[in-house]
């Protein structure tokens, strides 16, 4: 029999409908992945579960919860399930905690939400449950401020599994973390699992944890069901069209292999690069070369400085030690116009397109800023040039009229791509370009990145904490941690000699469940 | 954000009810001659044929109210009390919406300067506005009109004046949203290209600065009009016989017993003007905010 039964739900938001006619089912000790890309109603249809949703959402059909159905109880009897029946993981750990009480003063809240014992006893039960997520019972006292984000996840797992509920929902539990910290709480929940017997529905969009974790997979787009069956038969034998698509889409460590390229005249040049803030050594003697037409990637998990780097080049980060040359030219040495003028030989893509983004702009406005800065281009001149540009990012001219919220991501982000090659720069920076992005719209914006290099020959610094991703494009990798480049050259991930590359590329999900459960063992 | 305000209107009514007040109170300060002239009257024009010649007081019931004298006459002079609000309408509109212009313009260079500069400049403005947040402005008001030369037109001065120290809270909004807009990369990217400040304040900056210098204008024009309305009831704004709706309150009130119709008429000018701009502007926020979700 089975724990949780999901029978042809569907969800609307006013006149839109977000979810169509699903249907599951979870039984105890399972783990059961719903995977989709944004906007496929994953995360709706499990909110809808707890009654979690806005006010202007209507649900139809039934999901029983051993037996009850979920969709008829009162918001009391709805209180009394959460939590205590299901326990909820959140994806952004800070946000789910409260920031002003220590960690263990909330995970006992949670415990004596729903069960009447003493303090001391909800002290001891607080302690017990955090030997179980694997943290220090000293840690207790700790406020949320003081531990990394893999320390607030298992916080935060703590206090959903407080009162052994017998199923967990898991909104994308990982995806705010660094790999090897994704693997590490990937394990627990897998352990947890074996331990207390609880069923986990896990949202993900990410086919690695998909193949990591889970025992049966329900594949969603537009708010169906796709397709839904066993893991290795997902992976193995996709029936849909969409979900081959989908498995085709993602990208793995050790699927590309491309001939390093002959170097000429470097373009880029950092010569023992060092930038403090007060006391911390945000990024500690760092040399690195970029040559004409090559691609370098540089990776680290969050805080290992790549993004500094890149604020250093661009001058978002005023101050720094050692040199930087631009196509033999010293930028720290320059000022005014000068300066002004090496600014415009670096293009910029950012990670959020969103934000980068005037929202009360033009796309042809934006795409026109480093032209009217740097060019005399004005008038119909202008509008050609910007034209040729959505074209070469392959987007329709009609678009230059609209502003960046009706555009989706993939759009936004081609229109940063546009913006940033528009001077024809000798570099271009791409901090984390298709990390907010999803898979099968990743996939084609570095298709369009790698053509437009071909095409371009700029040297570039890609940046990204996905190795999948750079092993793609790069031609050569520079693997930075707390600062220090520790290894760099064209063998990084076939052979990594520095034991924290060994790590990353070992945590690296690969989206092959055979394969992960490989290496797991 | 046209069609933002548009659509509020459509849907709220009292934001529609203050924007039809603020229109109709805006076309009496236009036109204000044309209609006293229609009307037959002039605000300087003694009529003693209008007055009970025992008592001084206006003939007739209410303040004399009648087809000719729309509102009634003033006692002892027997002005019409129509002619003096229609012309006191376009006093008191001109002086609070020009002096709200005067703060606006100062406040948003300001606070936008001090939000995207930082360090030193952003120090001394959030000093800057904190002591004139706290400062006994009516007192220093009224001592500036007092010593200030007669060359100075009065209505110059109480524009500067009142403008002048109202740009402290326009400066404090505008620096908080510049901060937050600073964060965001298109202000980043604007600025790795090697754009300037003012570059960035007009193109990045300004546009997105619209909406809350919009909302924060239209709430502030009505206590401007009533600083305004303060300092002629104090007898130091707009100098006899110019109109003002603040002087004819002043006087209106030792006339209270016998002749109320005075002190009501231009009393509830005031008081539609600032409901129609407080309702309106509070409209205004509602449909610009961008936490409401409409944009």
């Amino acid at each position: 029999m089975s724990l949780l039964s999901v029978e042809s739900v569907s969800v609307d938001f006013g006149a839109t409908p977000a979810v169509r006619d699903v249907s599951f089912s979870l039984t105890a000790g399972e783990v059961l992945a719903v995977v989709g890309e944004s906007g496929s109603g994953k995360t709706v249809t499990a909110m809808s579960l707890l009654g979690l949703l806005p006010g202007t959402a209507s649900v139809r059909g039934k999901a029983f919860l051993n037996g009850r159905d979920l969709y008829s109880l009162s918001p009391t009897e709805l209180r009394s399930v959460r939590g205590n029946e299901v326990g909820l993981v959140f994806q952004e750990p800070m946000s789910a905690l409260n920031p002003v009480f220590t960690v263990g003063d909330q995970i006992v809240e949670a415990v004596r939400a729903h069960r009447s014992c003493s303090k001391s006893e909800a002290r001891a039960r607080a302690h017990e449950l955090l030997g179980l997520v694997g943290l220090p019972v000293a840690r207790f006292r700790a406020y949320p401020h003081e531990m990394s984000g893999g320390q607030l996840q298992r916080v935060v797992i703590a206090m959903a599994v407080a009162n052994e509920p017998s199923l967990l929902i898991a909104d994308e539990p990982t995806t705010a973390l660094d790999v090897t910290v994704q693997a590490e709480i990937l394990a627990l929940l897998r352990d947890l699992r074996g331990r207390l017997d609880a069923a986990i529905l896990l949202i993900t969009h990410d086919m690695g944890v998909v193949a990591d974790i889970a025992d049966r997979v329900v594949v969603m787009h537009d708010g169906r069901v796709v397709e839904q069956g066993p893991v290795f038969e997902i992976f193995a034998s996709p029936q849909e069209e969409y979900t081959r698509q989908l498995l085709a889409s993602v990208i793995s460590l050790g699927s590309a292999a491309r001939p390093a390229r002959v170097v000429d005249t470097p373009v880029l040049r950092l010569d023992s690069l060092s930038v403090h803030y007060k006391k911390f050594r945000a990024v500690d003697d760092v040399s690195l070369e970029i040559g004409r037409g090559e691609v370098l990637g540089l990776v680290g998990e969050s805080g290992s400085g790549k993004s500094t780097i890149a604020g250093a080049i661009t001058g978002l980060v005023p101050s720094y030690d050692g040199t930087i040359t631009l196509s033999g030219q010293d930028i720290s040495s320059l000022r005014g116009s000068s300066l002004k003028k090496v600014r415009g030989r670096i293009g910029l893509v950012f990670q959020d397109p969103l934000s980068s983004l005037n929202p009360r702009a033009t796309i042809a406005r934006s795409i026109a800023q480093p032209l009217l800065l740097h060019t005399s281009l004005r008038g119909s001149a202008l509008d050609q040039r910007v034209d040729a540009l959505l074209d070469a990012v392959q987007l329709s001219a009609a678009l230059r009229s609209r502003y960046p919220h009706e555009l989706s991501g993939g759009q936004r982000q081609r229109v940063g791509i546009a913006r940033a090659i528009a001077l024809d720069p000798d570099l271009l920076i791409a901090d984390e370009p298709t990390s907010a992005l999803d898979v099968s719209v990743q996939a084609r914006i570095l298709d369009l990145f790698r053509s437009l290099q071909e095409s371009l020959k700029f040297a570039c610094l890609f940046i990204s904490h996905d190795l999948a991703v750079v092993e793609q494009l790069a031609d050569r990798v520079a693997v930075l941690h707390s600062g220090r480049v520790v290894e760099q050259g064209t063998h990084v991930f076939s052979a990594p000699a520095d034991p924290y590359t060994q790590r990353l590329v070992a945590a690296a999900p690969v989206a092959d469940p055979v394969v992960q459960r490989a290496r797991r063992s | 954000m046209p069609a933002a305000i548009l659509r509020m209107l459509r849907r709220d009514r009292w934001a529609l009810a203050g924007a039809v007040t603020v229109t109709v109170i805006g076309f009496v300060a236009v036109f204000a001659t044309l209609l006293t002239t229609i009307a037959g009257h002039d605000p300087y024009t003694y009529d003693s044929a209008a007055l009970d010649p025992a008592t001084g007081q206006p003939a007739g019931v209410l303040g004399g109210i009648s087809g000719d004298h729309w509102f009634g006459v003033e006692p002892l002079t027997g002005r019409d009390l129509f002619a003096i609000v229609v012309h006191g309408t376009r006093t008191s509109f001109f002086i609070g919406i020009a002096s709200t212009v005067v703060s606006v313009v100062l406040g948003v260079l300001v606070g936008a300067a001090a939000g995207y500069l930082g360090g030193w400049t952003d120090r001394i403005v959030t000093w800057a506005v904190d002591v004139f947040l706290g400062f006994p402005y009516l007192v220093f008001m009224i001592a500036i009109s007092m010593v200030a030369p007669p060359e100075i037109p009065k209505p110059l001065l109480l524009i500067v004046v009142i403008g002048f120290f109202g740009w402290p809270g326009i400066a404090r909004i505008v620096r908080a949203q510049t901060l937050t807009l600073k964060q965001r990369n298109f202000v980043a990217a604007a600025r790795t290209l090697g754009a300037g400040p003012w570059h960035v304040f007009r193109t990045e900056l300004l546009p997105n600065l619209w909406a809350p210098i919009i909302v924060v204008a239209t709430l502030s024009v009505p206590s401007r009009i009533g600083l305004e309305a303060a300092l002629s009831f104090l007898g130091v704004g707009v100098p006899v016989p110019t109109p003002s709706w603040g002087r004819s309150i002043s006087e209106a009130i030792q006339w209270v017993g016998t002749d109320p119709m005075l002190l009501i008429f231009p009393g509830l000018a005031l008081f539609l003007t600032t409901w129609g701009f407080n309702v309106f502007g509070d409209g205004l926020r509602d449909a610009l905010d961008p936490k409401s979700g409409v944009r």
